[in-house]
């Protein structure tokens, strides 16, 4: 009873984005931890190819200070 | 041809002039090489990380698209040696771009508005202290007085 599986699927293929823009801080903040993270493939259930592109996404947004590298305590 | 995109972030402190003066140089450094499709400042934001001691940026969008790929060394150089610059990122885009929806700018810029939510926690406070507070003294008198009874008895 304790687990419930639940359906994962890839956020990209729902609503049909092909391309993942950095500047969009908006979106990329779903596939990110508290902490910073980038989350895994495993629990955000993204396709691997949009994974890819995510991640391209998210580590220029880092450069470019639109997103923290940590996170950490109230900073 | 190719497109490509370069972000980059001004020192908070500069007033408008200055800002203005910048974009040109930079248009003026994109001019030799290629065309500029799109150069705007895309507003104040806080940094998701201190640059140089700054909390806050002023972030300007630039579009450019060239044919002579070397020259971007060169471009790289400038935006690296220019002092009012505090980081840059030059990214090659895969299409020819679009005018930039409003809604990113407009998302991006709201943050910094965020002040009329106090009014509303004022008036909330105002309306607490309505409840009664003799009441429940007189409750616990009873209380008391109920205790007493039962020991006397």
């Amino acid at each position: 009873m304790a687990f419930v599986s639940r359906k994962k699927f890839c956020y990209f293929k729902e609503n049909v984005i092909t391309e993942i823009d950095y500047k969009d801080v908006k979106l990329l903040r779903r596939f990110v931890t508290e902490q910073g993270k980038i989350m895994p493939r495993r629990v955000t259930g993204t396709s691997a190819k949009m994974h890819r592109k995510l991640i391209r996404a998210i580590k220029r947004a880092r450069n470019i200070a639109l997103m923290p590298y940590t996170n950490l305590g109230d900073s | 041809m190719r497109y490509y995109e370069t972000l980059y972030i001004v020192n908070p402190d500069f007033e408008q002039e200055r800002i203005d003066n910048i974009i040109n140089d930079v248009d003026e450094q994109i001019g030799k090489f290629g065309q500029v499709i799109t150069h705007r400042g895309w507003g104040k934001k806080r940094l998701a990380y201190p640059i140089d001691q700054h909390k806050y940026g002023t972030y300007i969008l630039l579009q450019f698209e060239t044919e002579n790929m070397n020259a971007l060394d060169g471009f790289d150089n400038f935006m690296k040696l220019n002092n009012s610059v505090l980081r840059y990122q030059n990214v090659r885009l895969g299409a020819k771009p679009e005018e930039i929806e409003s809604d990113l700018l407009d998302e991006s810029t709201k943050p910094l508005e965020e002040e009329p939510q106090v009014k509303d926690m004022q008036e909330i406070i105002k309306e607490v202290p309505k409840t009664p507070v003799e009441e429940e003294f007189k409750d616990t008198d009873e209380a008391s007085e109920t205790v007493e009874e039962e020991t006397s008895a």
